[in-house]
């Protein structure tokens, strides 16, 4: 780190500790921050999984009813959800979630 | 039948080669020592997971009620149990890695320095695996008597498929059930899509079911109906999906990923296969009613057979039923299994003799087994000998399944608790496996008592099932009891936090 070249080799020391301490408090801001985020996205994957909106519908969509469709396409999309959390928050509430 | 035995020939090859391959030990009997990769361990849990149920029951229930039971194992087995794995399985795996736990009870008990613990959640998970093993023989007696038109009679079928289960489980171990499941899995799913592909091009394309439908069941097309209440939807989803990850076969099945890796490839796979499967299985049963193919559910017929027979060729349905049949069993198998580990690990090893060595170990878990199922057997031809009501097969699976499921959901919460927050104590765990278990089975079994306004002891109220009420006063006695008492001494309260280990990626 070699941000302040002018300053004394002391002064330099005190700025790199209070832009370590600074970048931590980011990180762990938006690791909590992301934490939230999955648990509220984890909670929407089980609500809408039965697509409440479509209750009574009978519209047919290439020969299944629509809200089939919507069952479908919501479990691959929750396959692609789980590929996202095992890639960047596996871990998380368990081990802490660190990245490897 | 010769198609049946076939299978059975196959089924037992494999367990042979298992046998060859394994070590003489208890860990390795039970868990195939923590081995498995993501294919094996993807459809041995699968496999372990649907039973008869997908092939029988789910398509009947289509049949009857309509489609949304698609829905409602779609989010039961294909999300929340995912969520799950997750939540319980994960943290389960790390901690039996690291501790070689082979039971859940075996888990509990350490971190709570409690045999009582550890052979409470033995002797609940054998309660209400007992009577599911039953039922599994009672399907597979009946099953064998209606494919050979009742010249191999019930007691018979049932008898010489327990005999079966029991060489190969004895021989096969958790290994030769994983493989077998393995091979079951990818067959079952090949299978149900060529039927479907084979109905499909026979009646001339899906519009032709759908004027059926429209004609017949217009209700089959609108999402809900009186049977499918948003309520009933979810129970089923809830309580069925929390019940499972503590069935016995299922949750040692968390154990027994070889990494890290592996369970993640796994959980990623997992929605995927449970839509590859349920949607076409689940969908000849609606369709059958677009199609006027008529089954009597009541009298005990299953309505997949009967739609097979009228579009495919003999052959073909034969190897399906025989596939489900095969399926019932593996379940069995692993529930046998598990059974005996729970047993000979909780309750032989921890009361009755401690010095017991893995090998000693290891042959005590395979006369478990033959202890088990042979108990089964008795206690399920006493019972048909009995009289049992002639409902059908899928109806009573339904109904006892169910009932079981609620039971070992009622596992849940305290031991969700006790992985996640380190303030339960020893009487806080007991308190809350035990108080929801009474509950449950006197909602379930007492007959309805009126008073005044209130009706006790009946299984619905304002639409939801009891089981999910049980499910929240577990949370609250598990929580209330441990604040209210100290932990004991003997108590490991870190185990499960700060002494975890994490994995080596």
């Amino acid at each position: 780190m070699n941000v302040c070249r002018s300053t004394s080799p002391h002064q330099q020391d005190e700025w790199q500790a209070f832009f370590e301490r600074g970048i931590r408090e980011v990180l762990t801001m938006v690791s909590s921050l992301e934490r939230w985020l999955w648990f509220v996205v984890t909670i929407a994957m089980l609500t809408f999984a039965i697509p409440w909106f479509y209750w009574g519908d009978d519209t047919v969509v290439v020969g299944l009813p629509i809200w089939l469709w919507w069952h479908i396409g919501w479990l691959l999309l929750a396959a692609l959800f789980m590929w996202v959390f095992t890639r960047r928050a596996w871990g998380i509430g368990i081990t802490g979630g660190e990245r490897a | 039948m010769s198609i049946i035995v076939v299978y059975l020939l196959v089924v037992l090859a494999i367990g042979l080669v298992a046998y060859r391959v394994s070590q003489r030990t208890a860990e390795d009997y039970f868990l195939a020592s923590r081995t498995f990769g993501t294919v094996v361990l993807l459809f041995t849990m699968f496999a372990t997971l649907l039973s008869a149920f997908t092939f029988f029951g789910g398509p009947d229930t289509a049949y009857v009620q309509g489609p949304e039971w698609i829905l409602v194992m779609g989010l039961m087995d294909g999300l929340i149990f995912a969520v799950l794995w997750y939540v319980i399985g994960y943290k389960q795996w790390l901690l039996g890695r690291q501790h070689d736990y082979v039971t859940l009870g075996e888990m509990l008990g350490d971190r709570f320095g409690s045999t009582g613990v550890r052979a409470l959640v033995a002797v609940v998970s054998l309660f209400w695996l007992f009577p599911y093993v039953m039922l599994q023989q009672i399907g597979a007696g009946a099953a064998i008597s209606a494919l050979t038109d009742g010249s191999v009679p019930f007691a018979v079928g049932a008898s010489l498929i327990t005999v079966f289960m029991i060489v190969y489980v004895v021989l096969a171990g958790m290994r030769g059930i994983a493989w077998t499941d393995t091979l079951q899995g990818v067959f079952m799913l090949v299978m149900i899509w060529a039927a479907l592909l084979w109905v499909l091009t026979s009646v001339g394309g899906v519009s032709t079911i759908n004027e059926g439908l429209t004609a017949d069941a217009p209700q089959y097309l609108s999402l809900g109906s009186e049977f499918y209440t948003p309520q009933r939807m979810l129970t089923f989803a809830i309580s069925i999906a929390i019940g499972v990850t503590m069935f016995p076969q299922i949750n040692q099945r968390f154990f027994t990923a070889a990494s890290d890796r592996i369970l993640k490839r796994s959980l990623i796979l997992w929605p995927v296969l449970v839509i590859l499967l349920f949607v076409p299985a689940f969908l000849l049963g609606t369709w059958a009613v677009g199609l006027g193919v008529e089954a009597d559910i009541q009298a005990g017929e299953s309505i997949l057979p009967i739609v097979l027979d009228e579009f495919t060729p003999v052959w073909f349905a034969a190897l399906v039923i025989a596939g489900a049949i095969a399926a019932m069993m593996s379940s069995s198998d692993s529930m046998l299994l598990s059974g005996s580990s729970y047993f000979t690990r909780d309750i032989y090893r921890p009361l009755i003799d401690s010095s017991i060595s893995p090998r000693d170990e290891d042959l005590l878990g395979r006369i478990g087994v033959v202890v088990f199922a042979v108990g089964a057997l008795l206690a399920t031809l006493w019972f048909e000998a009995g009289g049992l009501a002639a409902g059908s097969i899928g109806a009573i699976l339904v109904e006892i399944g169910d009932l079981a499921f609620g039971g070992f959901a009622q596992l849940a919460p305290a031991v969700v608790i006790a992985l996640y927050w380190r303030g339960v104590t020893k009487a806080g765990i007991f308190a809350g496996i035990l108080i929801p278990q009474v509950i449950y089975l006197a909602f379930s079994f007492i007959p309805e008592v009126t008073l005044g306004s209130i009706t006790l002891f009946t299984d619905v109220y304002l639409g939801w099932g009891i089981s999910i009420y049980c499910l929240v006063i577990g949370v609250f006695v598990t929580i209330y009891i441990s604040i209210q008492t100290m932990p004991s001494p003997e108590e490991n309260r870190s185990l499960f936090f700060e002494d975890l280990a994490t994995p080596d990626t």
